[in-house]
């Protein structure tokens, strides 16, 4: 379903909830977070229990006894009537992920932490997010994206060289996992190259192709989720993949 | 009597009209003035009707008539409604391939229809002129206006025309990136008019309306629903309190109906509410006719003597018409 068109807004299955799989979502910012029913598209609702399953299991095995189980979910809408994919319900904008004893707040600029292992945590859920919806942006992305991730799903989530929120999310992982030291600017040349290859040889990613498959871009999201929430460098290694 | 068909043929009337008496609405217990006062003509809809409504994103009157513009994406089409019923006014080749119409507006005999057009490049902000529905010309746009984006509502006082809508960040993300408007004079000519609107985080302008005191801008944003008012097209814009609505939600059309701003507003779970303004701030009101919760109004045209508002309820276009 595309989301440019002649109406500005509109759903054609519409899903309203004010949970996802079980777990609320709530409205607002922190302080001011309300349990709500919101609507997005059936299909995009699909995708988001996918991913929360995906967060929960990563979370859960990796991050220790603080993020057993997901508490809620922080957003700032869904459908929303105006231009884009809000306006066709295929779109979240994700400002916090709470557990039982810790919480990922994009609202607060998780991303640009001052602590290492905050924003290790903010790329897991980041990973997480692109490992389900293509169209991820993030805190790197620009100005608009400091406090909060969106998500949206219309196509298939394969890694793209061209795109700015694919480079910028890779340059992000290599240097908060592996030390790269590249400028995160979206723009993949020799040294973007160089990190990533460095990257993967140190966490044990290789014979797969994330910018060309699917589900090899969706196994480097998961050795990122991995290494976030066990906030661990990319040479502890602590993800092993059957596949890659 | 005979009416317009797609390219001009004539049809006879009984093939595409239908038309239902005039019922008064009956007034409950704290009901409006305004609802209170209507009458209600329910004009023909995809089911009712031989000639196919379909969603419906703009109105406007031109010389009595009403003229609809909507359509799906890529497939624009306009009709007029006259006495003699509805009629189909454009084909497919009457716009550019790629095509969705969102708004139109009229200003004396002048017609100004505004949406985008869909390339490999992504969308693209569009308007179009005409003097009668059927023919229709692009308007050249001033340089300011994002080659990447979309024109979502146009409204036009005392001659003037001015349209509003949205930049997108990029093709693939097709996330707003801030708001353009751009006035259209007597002469067709267009002028940048963007640089006093209000400044938003993250949102979008989602509707321009043309009221007796002045236009009245839509948007929402990370703050939720926003108003401003301003007497003219450049401005200066005036932030006007919103109705009390909790989360996201967005401003969808404006007019001013029996000497009142009426306001319909479309929440985060797609539900439509209807608004008057009045001294004490907004209250909520029943809706304008006959139409439900359920019907996404994305249209209404005020008036001394009629109200027309017309949107989509699923697919199928919705519209009706009440004696103000």
């Amino acid at each position: 379903m595309s989301c440019s068109g002649a109406t500005s807004c509109g759903m054609v299955d519409r899903k309203d909830f004010d949970a996802i799989g079980g777990t609320p979502v709530r409205y607002g910012s922190p302080g001011n977070y309300v349990r709500r029913t919101i609507s997005c598209e059936r299909s995009f609702y699909g995708d988001l229990v996918d991913w929360l399953k995906s967060l929960k299991y990563f979370s859960d095995a990796f991050g220790g006894a603080q993020m057993n189980g997901v508490d809620f979910i922080g957003h700032a809408g869904a459908f929303v009537c105006k231009p884009g994919c809000h306006g066709r319900g295929l779109a979240l904008d994700i400002n916090r992920v709470q557990w039982a004893g810790v919480a990922c707040n994009m609202f607060g600029g998780d991303h640009a932490s001052g602590t290492r292992r905050v924003r290790r945590r903010y790329l897991a859920v980041d990973a997480s997010c692109r490992k389900f919806f293509k169209y991820t942006l993030d805190g790197w992305y620009n100005a608009q994206h400091t406090n909060h991730i969106h998500v949206d799903g219309h196509t298939r989530p394969v890694f793209d060289k061209q795109s700015v929120s694919d480079v910028g999310f890779i340059q992000a992982v290599c240097n908060n996992f592996n030390g790269a030291g590249v400028t995160v600017d979206g723009s993949w040349g020799p040294r973007t190259q160089r990190a990533w290859d460095a990257t993967n040889d140190a966490w044990g990613f290789n014979g797969c192709n994330p910018f060309g498959s699917e589900v090899a871009a969706a196994e480097w999201c998961n050795f990122v989720m991995a290494h976030g929430f066990a906030d661990e460098g990319a040479s502890a290694s602590v993800y092993r993949s059957l596949l890659c | 009597m005979q009416g317009s068909g797609p390219g001009g043929q004539r049809v006879p009337r009984r093939e595409f009209v239908r038309r239902a008496a005039l019922v008064t609405v009956a007034a409950g217990a704290g009901a409006s003035t305004l609802a209170r006062a209507m009458a209600r003509t329910v004009v023909p809809t995809v089911t009712e009707a031989p000639i196919e409504l379909g969603p419906v994103s703009g109105l406007a009157r031109l010389r009595g008539d009403t003229i609809a513009v909507g359509g799906d994406d890529g497939a624009p089409r306009v009709w007029r409604r006259s006495d003699a019923g509805w009629a189909r006014l454009t084909g497919d080749g009457s716009f550019p391939p790629g095509t969705s119409l969102a708004d139109v507006d009229a200003a004396g005999d002048r017609l100004l229809a505004v949406g985008s057009i869909v390339s490999a490049r992504g969308p693209a902000p569009a308007a179009f002129a005409s003097n009668d529905g059927e023919s229709w010309s692009a308007v050249s746009l001033p340089g300011a206006v994002p080659d990447l984006g979309a024109a979502t509502s146009v409204a036009a006082r005392r001659g003037r025309f001015l349209f509003v809508g949205t930049g997108f960040e990029s093709a693939e993300v097709l996330e707003p990136a801030g708001p353009f408007g751009v006035e259209v004079g007597p002469d067709g000519t267009s002028t940048w008019a963007g640089n006093g609107l209000p400044s938003l985080h993250h949102g979008a302008i989602t509707m321009v309306g043309a009221l007796d005191d002045g236009f009245l801008l839509g948007a929402t944003d990370v703050a939720g629903m926003r108003l401003a008012s301003s007497p003219g097209p450049a401005g200066p814009w005036v932030s006007v309190p919103p109705p009390p609505i909790e989360g996201p939600s967005a401003p969808v059309a404006a007019a001013t109906v029996d000497g009142a701003t009426v306001l319909v507003v479309v929440d985060g779970v797609d539900i439509t509410s209807w608004w008057r303004r009045e001294s004490r701030g907004w209250r909520r009101i029943p809706p304008i006719g006959d139409l439900t919760t359920d019907v996404r109004v994305q249209a209404m045209v005020g008036g001394r003597s009629k109200v027309a508002v017309a949107g989509v309820a699923g697919h199928r276009g919705v519209y009706e018409e009440v004696a103000a």
